[in-house]
């Protein structure tokens, strides 16, 4: 009988721990990094605003996606990013923010210059947006869309969310036109 | 090429001079050869060679004949510098032709940034070009642009500006129940100024 249990609870133990394995490679999503020409994979949750930690944008770009449904294919979230965002958002030292809902977020971002923000509308994996930082070009390209990702362990308890899977490479140097809605 | 064109001129004299110069000795020689019967034969003695006596009349056909073919060796040099001349021309000619051609590819490659995902295909633009001292820009249809890796990002070709020349791009999008528009900012087509510092 105590066989039985013991091989259950290394089975647990082996699961548990697997598990926290792949939470932590996914987070911190935007720990401070050395600059590369491409950024480690990036996980960007919905409805999330997230700041970038990378060293080469010095906490001044972040990263929003709306509502990403479990049909994204029918119904495309749209990821936003923006360059030097003024919010009172608290993020937290992975440059996580609290929920913020589109209306929220467009309200809340309302102010910022047309020159400063990018969106992409994101109808498949591998679609990208590039974005200007000071002088240089990024591209960042939507690798995946996972659904019902685990992001937290709470205790024995995985919160599960969609999101995003992102990487931003340095863009090749281009001189760029801006088009400005009329 | 100057200096070449001057030889070149300066064989075609000596060698009509020498030609004209050979004929005239033996031309002599077989006018007046009779009346020079009295003149002693002429002696060309060498140790090496031994002694050739040559009568006058044969002694200036011989002359005659070496004018002749110094010119002759002249014409000679003529054909060759001609030949070196015309396949320098030709590598000039090749140089120049390969330089106009990429001079006429030159096209200006833009980048238009939309900020936003867009569709080129649902996308009309037109170009527009300002030449200093023109009172309206003139306005090109730029076609389908062509697509980036970033759905933001739309590339276009400008041929043919010039300095000064101020250009603008305008795109409307169709098909969409809410009609957008685009007009980029202007560009002035730059001569670009370089720094030379000195080198160490």
């Amino acid at each position: 009988m105590r066989i039985p249990i013991l091989f259950a609870g290394l089975l647990l133990f082996a699961v548990a721990a697997s598990q926290s394995q792949d939470l932590g490679a996914q987070h911190p999503p935007g720990r401070a990094r050395a600059p590369s020409p491409c950024s480690p994979e990036i996980f960007v949750l919905g409805e999330r605003p997230l700041r970038l930690a990378d060293a080469r944008f010095r906490g001044d770009v972040y990263v929003y996606v709306d509502e990403i449904r479990n049909d994204w294919r029918k119904h495309p979230p749209t990821l936003t990013v923006l360059n030097g965002l003024v919010s009172t958002w608290r993020y937290d030292q992975n440059g996580q923010g609290p929920l913020a809902l589109a209306e929220e977020f467009a309200s809340r971002t309302k102010g910022a210059p047309a020159s400063t923000r990018w969106s992409l509308t994101v109808r498949h994996e591998g679609d990208a947006v590039q974005f200007r930082y000071g002088t240089d070009a990024y591209l960042l390209t939507v690798k995946s869309v996972s659904l019902d990702a685990p992001i937290a362990l709470l205790g024995l308890r995985v919160e599960r969310a969609n999101q995003l899977t992102v990487q931003i490479c340095e863009a090749l140097p281009a001189s760029q036109i801006v088009q400005t809605p009329r | 090429m100057l200096s070449q064109t001057v030889a070149v001129e300066g064989y075609l004299s000596v060698d009509w001079v020498l030609l004209f110069f050979g004929l005239c000795f033996i031309a002599a020689a077989l006018i007046f050869g009779s009346r020079w019967r009295n003149i002693p034969p002429i002696d060309l003695s060498s140790e090496k060679f031994g002694t050739l006596r040559l009568p006058f009349a044969p002694l200036v056909v011989f002359i005659g004949l070496a004018f002749i073919g110094v010119g002759a060796y002249f014409r000679w040099l003529q054909a060759q510098s001609r030949a070196v001349q015309v396949n320098q021309l030709q590598i000039e000619l090749h140089e120049l032709t390969h330089e106009l051609e990429r001079f006429k590819n030159y096209e200006m490659n833009v980048q238009l940034d939309f900020h936003t995902s867009v569709d080129p295909a649902h996308l009309h633009t037109n170009l527009y070009i300002l030449k200093p001292g023109d009172p309206s820009p003139r306005s090109i249809d730029q076609g389908i642009l062509k697509s980036t890796p970033a759905s933001n990002i739309l590339s276009t070709t400008v041929p043919s500006l010039d300095p000064g020349d101020t250009i603008y791009f305008v795109t409307s999008e169709s098909g969409s129940s809410q009609a957008h528009s685009w007009e980029s900012e202007r560009l002035v087509i730059p001569i670009a100024q370089l720094n030379m510092s000195a080198k160490q």
